[in-house]
């Protein structure tokens, strides 16, 4: 850009003149109001440019490597969420089972009762129950699922009746937390292990396309445990 | 650039997103956190403090304790160290499984590791790998042994169990974090200092406690009385070494400021464990029982004893904890009631109220 | 020098001709903001000293805890913020309010207006300033480092910047040469960004409280703004005003400018935080600020490039030109403080820095001789200009040069030596706590020396200032007098 040279008066110019020589300022010259003068011809070298398109790769891939995952939970630089959950003591259970307390009152209690043993020839218990404490869930998580009818044997007593699905109305983490509640229930003495979401979620996915209940024949076929 | 607007719009453009990125992105994400419930304890924590507490806060602003002191512990980002203690009677499959843990080993290298426990296999890896690579080896029917690397200088200085994290601060207002150490941290003081003499001393000179320290003193926190021949010292007197003591006849009595002062230092603490900070647990898996994470024991959430500190980490002395005889001296003036003890009672039949 | 010709009285100057549209001469732009260039500039020269007896105080205190304990007015941790503040808002915002309105009306060509709403703000920030200086000195600070300022001292100092600054904007508007200098999109940027980190430091630390350690990011944001957009802008405005005006050299690129222009906007507010890095915040709010502030470099390569050259071909024009002396060693302090704060974000080199004197000293680096060396070369080039009446004392300006410049390059490098120092000590735990306290007091005691030159430095910028002003007012005065005391003479010829 040009150096903008106004146009002065003589006087004015003496003016200026006469303030400027008083104006040495230690040795500095008197400044004129133009800008500095800035050259145009030399563009931004192409290095630069290039390097900066480099330095911005490197941004993100520190952010990623070093921002936990934007994860407001993770502090320290270059760990993830996973290395936290890894940390915290296994006591996740806890947690399900206390959800899965609150998911048994609301929807099983009625009929399995509070204490987990049913009730004579109408409903079959939960607790001590052979079809509860199989190895893996399996089998107890598609009743949940889709629900039951039809005779059934638990701990050599016949029942005939039905329950009702629950698909629609509870979440995978509602039926992993239930099936875990009544699974590792101590108070009844229950002592299996527990269901995750994710296995419900590979068994509702599997069964989605069924809409009618089991029936303990079927469930026989399925393996407890995959 | 000819155009104004478009300067100023692009500046504003850019301050806007750095303070979004600074200040209103972290206010959305971590605003609304919500204390933490221990069961355990039935408390929320951070615990609220008292209002003496809270009045010493104050005075810790007024002082300006914060342009020496920070209250934020620092942690490494947790590292930790896999050693094979034994490889079993599955050779071959530790081998195989060794070498999709560590994928830069080759064959020979890892019979080799495999055959001449105890080995180091992984060392400076994150939780998730360790977990993982504890998980595959034990399942090969290996054993193997988990330990903490580093866990950072402010740690094995005993100034706390474990790094701070953003709820620790929730109850704080305002935050003092600091930036500076001309003296120790003091996120964690409560939990390892509970002397009310000590920290009053410490106010009044802290060369008393500790020759050459580097604090200033805080006299104006403390008043000087003259006691009349014959009048009983006062039991808030502080008990001064001789060498620190007043002239005979004179006493020292923490002010009311001090006393709260010393109310909030006790208060600061920073060591309930919760999600974000849990430390690491050292394993030593003897059987390869680990296939799903929730049948191990549900351990109490209370693992401070995996921490690497030794007893020397922490800097206080048994004697830090001496109290002497006249701390606990009872002067029949200890009974005197004075007229101020009586400023907000109705009734003097409420004096026996604590 | 301390002979200047003899200049004629200000008000001989020919009015400005404000009617006409015709470009304005240096003078009559000087004319039209004298008065608030120099009420602030006097200010804050008066802050500088006054900052500076602080400033010594303190860093005598940091070495010697004994001293002055019974007052609890001046115990370290009231004194040491009461320094800080006199020093950045009586001291460096007047200052840098003054040269802003000065370069604004000199590369815009149009007179200042408004001059008396800026006096006027003026005195509403200097009464907020002492009532908020004397506040924390009774004990009434906030308690967030750099956001001392009590409630009820902040806002006014808010509205007295709003008083002030808008009018450095008004004349951006009317500029007379329509493309804009680089130091006018500085100007631009420092204007706007002080009363929003101001406002959004306070409001979110002392009115609305944030929760928890979110007070500690708003605080951390605003210290970088301050920093890095408010003095720093205000520095490279100043540099690249005076350096190619006093060494006759164009700025070579215009586009390398643009480029570290917005480079610098853009990243320069987003490293807050590596203040706080390892601290309780969440992963990625520390590694934004790495980020940022490694960006930031680019502006930093940018402005080195198309200055550096400039200043080490004017080598041979550094004799007796004081103004450059400032104006140089004070871009050297911005590239070498800029430079070292990228450094110093990195997680290795923090792991060692963290919690030291390195912290303070980096900040010193880029407050004092960064912004207060560029901001005193500009107070030494315009104040003549504004009084036609050249610096009495040569003298007192080379040694202020040399105070100054000693005092940042003494306490710049005892503080990151002693930093490193106190860091390695502070991380191997075989060391007792004592013993790491004890390693930093030879550097602390290094910087009261650096406080003391500096003071020395202050001062005698103060007298020289004073003595031009009463110089100033003698020729103004005495004619004046003269004329009161022998009226008769003058009515008899009449």
């Amino acid at each position: 850009m040009k150096p903008v040279s106004p146009a002065r008066s003589p006087a004015a110019a003496r003016a200026a003149r006469a303030a400027g020589n008083a104006t040495g300022a230690l040795g500095a010259p008197d400044l004129d109001w133009a800008p500095p003068a800035v050259g145009t011809g030399a563009t931004t070298p192409l290095w630069l440019v290039g390097l900066f398109g480099v330095m911005l790769y490197w941004a993100t891939m520190y952010l990623d490597r070093n921002g936990g995952g934007f994860n407001p939970l993770v502090f320290n630089q270059g760990e993830l969420l996973a290395d936290l959950e890894a940390r915290v003591p296994r006591s996740e259970a806890d947690a399900l089972l206390a959800q899965g307390r609150r998911v048994y009152n609301v929807y099983c209690s009625a009929c399995h009762q509070p204490n987990g043993r049913g009730t004579p020839n109408q409903f079959p218990p939960v607790a001590g129950s052979d079809w509860v404490l199989t190895e893996g869930p399996n089998r107890i998580i598609r009743i949940v699922l889709n629900g039951m009818q039809g005779p059934i044997t638990v701990n050599g007593n016949q029942y005939n009746n039905v329950m009702l699905p629950w698909r629609d109305q509870l979440s995978d983490e509602d039926i992993a937390a239930v099936v875990t509640f009544i699974r590792g229930n101590a108070e009844w003495g229950n002592n299996a292990g527990p269901a995750t979401p994710a296995q419900v979620k590979a068994i509702r996915d599997a069964t989605a396309s069924r809409s009618t209940s089991w029936t303990a024949q079927e469930l026989l076929g399925i393996p407890v445990k995959d | 650039m000819k155009h104004g607007p478009l300067l100023f719009l692009g500046v504003f453009t850019a301050v806007f997103a750095s303070w979004v990125a600074g200040v209103l992105a972290p206010h959305v994400q971590i605003g609304g956190q919500s204390l933490v419930q221990i069961d355990e304890l039935g408390i929320q924590y951070p615990l609220d403090r008292t209002g003496e507490a809270k009045q010493g806060a104050e005075i810790y602003r007024a002082q300006g304790c914060h342009y020496c002191h920070t209250q934020q512990v620092l942690q490494e980002p947790l590292l930790s160290r896999l050693t094979l203690t034994d490889a079993g009677t599955n050779i071959a499959e530790v081998v195989a499984t060794l070498r999709k843990v560590r994928r830069d080993l080759d064959a020979d290298t890892a019979a080799a590791l495999v055959s001449r426990p105890p080995q180091v296999v992984l060392a400076h890896a994150g939780a998730s790998a360790t977990d993982q690579a504890t998980r595959l080896l034990t399942n090969a029917g290996a054993q193997v042994e988990s330990t903490i690397a580093n866990l950072g200088p402010d740690l094995r200085r005993g100034w706390g169990t474990r790094r701070t994290v953003s709820r620790d601060y929730l109850r704080d207002e305002p935050v003092f974090l600091g930036q500076i150490r001309l003296g120790p941290d003091l996120a964690n003081l409560g939990a390892r200092q509970t002397n009310t003499t000590w920290l009053l001393r410490k106010l009044y000179n802290a060369r008393i406690e500790l020759p050459g320290s580097t604090m200033p003193r805080y006299p104006y926190l403390f008043t000087e009385r003259r006691l009349r021949p014959g009048q009983a010292p006062s039991p808030d007197a502080l008990a001064l070494p001789p060498e620190f003591a007043p002239p005979p006849g004179i006493e020292i009595i923490p002010t009311r400021e001090a006393r709260q002062l010393v109310a909030y230092l006790l208060s600061l603490r920073s060591d309930a464990l919760f999600y974000e900070v849990f430390p690491p647990k050292p394993q030593t898996t003897t059987t390869n029982a680990v296939s799903a994470p929730v049948e191990a024991t549900n351990a109490p959430p209370t693992q401070t004893s995996s921490l690497d500190l030794r007893p020397s980490d922490f800097p206080l002395r048994t004697s830090d904890f001496d109290l002497r005889p006249s701390d606990f001296d009872l002067r029949p003036s200890d009974f005197d009631l004075r007229p101020s003890d009586f400023a907000l009672r109705t009734s003097p039949l409420a004096l026996a109220s604590p | 020098m301390s002979s200047p010709a003899p200049a004629p009285p200000p008000g001989a100057v020919p009015p400005p001709a404000a009617a006409s549209l015709a470009p304005a001469l240096p003078a009559d732009l000087d004319r039209s903001c004298r008065w608030p260039v120099l009420v602030l500039g006097g200010l804050s020269a008066g802050w500088l000293v006054f900052a500076a007896v602080l400033g010594v105080l303190a860093a005598i205190k940091l070495h010697a805890p004994g001293m002055l304990a019974n007052v609890d007015w001046l115990t370290y941790g009231r004194v040491q913020p009461a320094a800080w503040n006199a020093l950045v808002f009586g001291f460096g915002a007047p200052a840098g309010l003054a040269l802003a309105l000065w370069l604004m009306v000199r590369l815009s060509g149009v007179p200042l207006v408004g001059t008396g709403t800026i006096l006027f703000g003026a005195a509403v920030w200097q009464v907020g300033l002492k009532l908020g200086v004397l506040g924390i000195l009774a004990g009434d600070s906030t308690g967030i480092e750099g956001l001392e300022l009590p409630r009820y001292a902040s806002p006014l100092l808010l509205a007295g910047y709003l008083l002030i600054a808008p009018w450095a904007l008004v004349v951006f508007d009317r500029r007379q040469p329509r493309e804009s200098y680089l130091s006018q999109w500085y100007l631009v940027t420092a204007l706007l960004v002080f009363p929003w980190c101001f406002a959004s430091g306070y409001v979110l630390t002392s009115f609305l409280p944030l929760r928890g350690v979110l007070q500690a990011a708003a605080q951390a944001w605003y210290l970088q703004q301050l920093w890095v957009l408010w003095f720093g802008s205000l520095t490279l405005a100043t540099v690249f005003y005076f350096l190619p005006k006093l060494t006759g050299a164009a700025v070579p690129s215009r586009s390398l400018a643009l480029f570290g222009f917005w480079t610098f906007v853009v990243f320069g507010g987003l490293g807050g935080l590596t203040r706080y890095a390892g601290g309780p915040f969440p992963a990625w709010m520390l590694s934004l600020a790495v980020v940022g502030n490694v960006l930031t470099l680019f502006a930093v390569y940018a402005v080195g490039a198309n200055l550096l050259p400039s200043l080490h071909a004017a080598v041979s024009r550094l004799k007796g030109n004081v103004v450059l002396w400032f104006l140089g060693f004070a871009l050297l302090a911005w590239l070498a403080a800029s430079v070292l704060t990228a450094l110093n974000s990195l997680v290795t080199v923090r792991h060692l820095t963290h919690f030291t004197l390195v912290t303070p000293g980096l900040d010193q680096l880029a407050l004092l001789g960064g912004f207060g060396l560029a901001a005193l070369g500009g107070m030494y080039g315009v104040v003549p200009r504004l009084l036609g009446r050249d610096w009495p004392s040569r003298f007192l300006a080379t040694l202020h040069f040399g105070c100054a410049a000693g005092a940042v390059g003494l306490l710049a490098v005892a503080f990151l030596i002693g930093g490193l120092v106190q860091g390695a000590a502070l991380n191997n735990t075989d060391v007792a706590f004592l013993t790491v306290a004890k390693r930093y007091l030879p550097f602390a005691s290094t910087g009261t020396l650096a406080q003391l030159l500096w003071l020395v430095g202050s001062g005698a910028f103060a007298v020289n200032l004073l003595w031009l002003l009463v110089a100033c007012a003698r020729t103004v005065c005495v004619p004046a007098a003269r004329a009161l005391v022998e009226p008769l003479p003058a009515e008899g010829k009449a």
